[in-house]
């Protein structure tokens, strides 16, 4: 029963953050100074035009009613309509999160698999120089920022070693062979730096499990210590890692408008830039939105993976 | 690793401090004439950028733009945040929930983020930048003070302090702030590092520090456009940005072992 009402209060509080959240997006944008319908109309139009304009648009309304306006829109999944462009902001935003979505993906994809052998190594031979030399790795890959990653990979496999394009995006008709051509840097350079943080933590939560009884029982009976790790330990060590791969996918997402930017891909960060480019408040305001809800539904769902692996955490109060 | 990081972080301070002074040539004007010249010619260390501008010169002048920002941002994190949290701790009950939901919605605002939207909203440019990223950095301050705080207050002293008709500001300065600055210590260097990644990040993108004023994001973006000629551009600034990031992480984790020795996992600095 505890663990019902632990739940209940977690998704509690994530509606309550995500209506305070998107009313924050809502004000900080409505207050923006330039006027919707003056963008849509251009510098020439006549006063009575305007406030024709605004009339249309909802703009005279106060700003409550023009939040709730928007946010019902939101929840039955209409983001506005764009005053530059005068289309739906909805339908493209998709098909760029669809890109975003994969390059995050790949990006986690690559983090998981530079982390886990790599903490795990550094844990079991944290003594050995093999060991010590990976944990020094990932701090210098924590320093490097993933954009810059990327700039350093495109020097060196797209413009010397020329294996990979320096950036681009598949088109229709395209094949699974170059998405991939298309995905290895990017990918890279969003998931190695986000797998040397994950690293460090992979590597404590082995240390502390290593240090637990029963793995020393498991030892004793006669397992080899990566065998024993393995099938004993690695469930408890994911429990901290988890959370922080939670977070790191949220940082991920905002990575990848950077990402985006150094490998010209149209994904979600690329139209974000844009529209703040062109004052396409209602686009942004949409854009912002998607990404900040996306943040609170994966630190949900960690929260709730959370109670559901680590037993001890349902029986707390 | 107090004193690697130490040696860094001082070297990047000791470049920033220096090119208030002197820098090996000016770093602004552009110089058609010796754009793109290859490193040790002409008496450029690391030759010149697209502009003909001093690549020596504008990595120093960079230090400081970096420096700058990343010190003014964790002073408006502490500044909001600490007092919040210390509040929060100490009064407890619907105080207590209203900042800890606020920090809540703060932190579903990833920093860049929220340095884009608080761009397109009032501008982008080095004050809305410092702003954002400090705003961004506050709710961890402020969940690092309360939690710190209701360490304090569960102690005898504060409950004698209480006893003695202490109002809550006299215990607060007395005994909560002493007690959490070394995890003050702590944050502030994480979000020093977070700042300083943030900062070059944000200047690529064009939202951080505006031209002409030199900064190792802008260099990097600059580069790009010739990376296929001279792909050296870009790793000079990207060298200063990831040695400044390590020596941060370094500083900043011994300092953790120093202060926090309970602290099981290493915190990396995740921001981008």
């Amino acid at each position: 029963m505890r663990a019902a009402a632990a739940v209940l209060r977690r998704l509690g509080i994530f509606a309550l953050t995500a209506v305070l959240a998107s009313m924050v997006v809502f004000a900080l944008l409505a207050v923006v100074p330039g006027d919707p319908a003056q963008v849509a109309l251009g510098l020439t139009a006549t006063p009575e035009k305007l406030a024709a304009a605004r009339a249309e648009m909802g703009l005279d309304r106060p700003l409550p009613v023009q939040y709730l306006d928007w946010a019902t829109g939101l929840l039955g999944g209409d983001l506005g309509t764009s005053a530059v462009t005068g289309r739906p902001v909805g339908p493209e935003l998709a098909s760029r999160a669809w890109v975003t979505a994969v390059l995050v993906a790949a990006g986690m994809a690559v983090a998981v698999l530079v982390a886990v052998p790599m903490g795990v190594v550094a844990a079991v031979r944290r003594r050995r120089p093999d060991g010590m030399l990976l944990s020094g790795l990932s701090q210098v890959g924590i320093a490097v920022p993933a954009f810059l990653a990327g700039l350093l990979l495109i020097t060196v496999f797209a413009v010397r070693l020329q294996w990979f394009p320096s950036g681009g995006w598949t088109r229709d008709g395209d094949g699974l062979a170059d998405l991939l051509s298309y995905l290895v840097l990017p990918a890279i350079s969003l998931g190695v730096v986000q797998g040397a943080v994950l690293a460090r933590y992979v590597r404590s939560a082995v240390l502390d499990v290593l240090r637990e009884d029963y793995l020393r029982t498991a030892r004793a009976k006669g397992l080899p210590p990566l065998r024993a790790l393995l099938r004993h330990g690695l469930r408890n060590a994911a429990i901290p890692v988890l959370t922080v791969g939670g977070v790191q996918l949220g940082v991920m997402l905002v990575g990848a408008v950077v990402v985006e930017k150094v490998f010209v891909i149209n994904g979600l960060g690329s139209m974000l830039l844009e529209k703040v480019g062109n004052r396409d408040m209602v686009a942004v305001q949409g854009i912002v939105t998607v990404l900040v809800l996306a943040v609170l539904v994966i630190n949900l769902v960690v929260d709730l993976l959370y109670t559901v692996i680590d037993p001890r955490l349902r029986e707390a109060p | 690793m107090v004193r690697s990081g130490a040696v860094i972080v001082g070297l990047v301070l000791a470049c920033a401090l220096l090119s208030l002074l002197w820098t090996p040539f000016d770093p602004l004007p552009t110089d058609a004439a010796a754009r793109l010249l290859g490193p040790l010619t002409d008496g450029h260390l690391l030759g010149t950028d697209p502009y003909g501008r001093d690549v020596v010169s504008l990595l120093m002048y960079g230090s400081r733009i970096t420096l700058l920002v990343g010190l003014a941002a964790v002073a408006i994190a502490l500044v909001v945040g600490v007092p919040a949290g210390i509040g929060a701790g100490m009064a407890g009950g619907w105080v207590d929930q209203v900042v800890m939901r606020a920090t809540d919605v703060a932190l579903a605002f990833p920093a860049l983020l929220l340095v884009i939207v608080f761009g397109a909203a009032f501008g982008a440019g080095a004050t809305t930048a410092v702003l954002a990223l400090g705003i961004a950095a506050a709710p961890s301050f402020a969940r690092v003070a309360r939690s710190g705080t209701l360490q304090v207050m569960a102690r005898e002293y504060v409950t004698a302090a209480r006893a003695a008709n202490r109002g809550p500001l006299w215990i607060a300065r007395r005994h909560v702030l002493p007690n959490i600055g070394g995890l003050l210590v702590v944050q502030s260097s994480v979000a020093f590092s977070i700042a300083v990644l943030a900062e070059a990040a944000l200047s690529y993108l064009g939202f951080g520090t505006r031209p002409p004023t030199p900064s190792w994001g802008r260099m990097l973006q600059e580069g790009q456009s010739h990376i296929y000629d001279h792909p050296l551009l870009v790793l000079w600034p990207g060298c200063a940005i990831a040695v400044t990031v390590l020596g941060l992480n370094l500083l900043g984790d011994g300092l953790r072992d120093r202060f926090d020795p309970r602290s099981r996992a290493p915190e990396g600095t995740a921001a981008l």
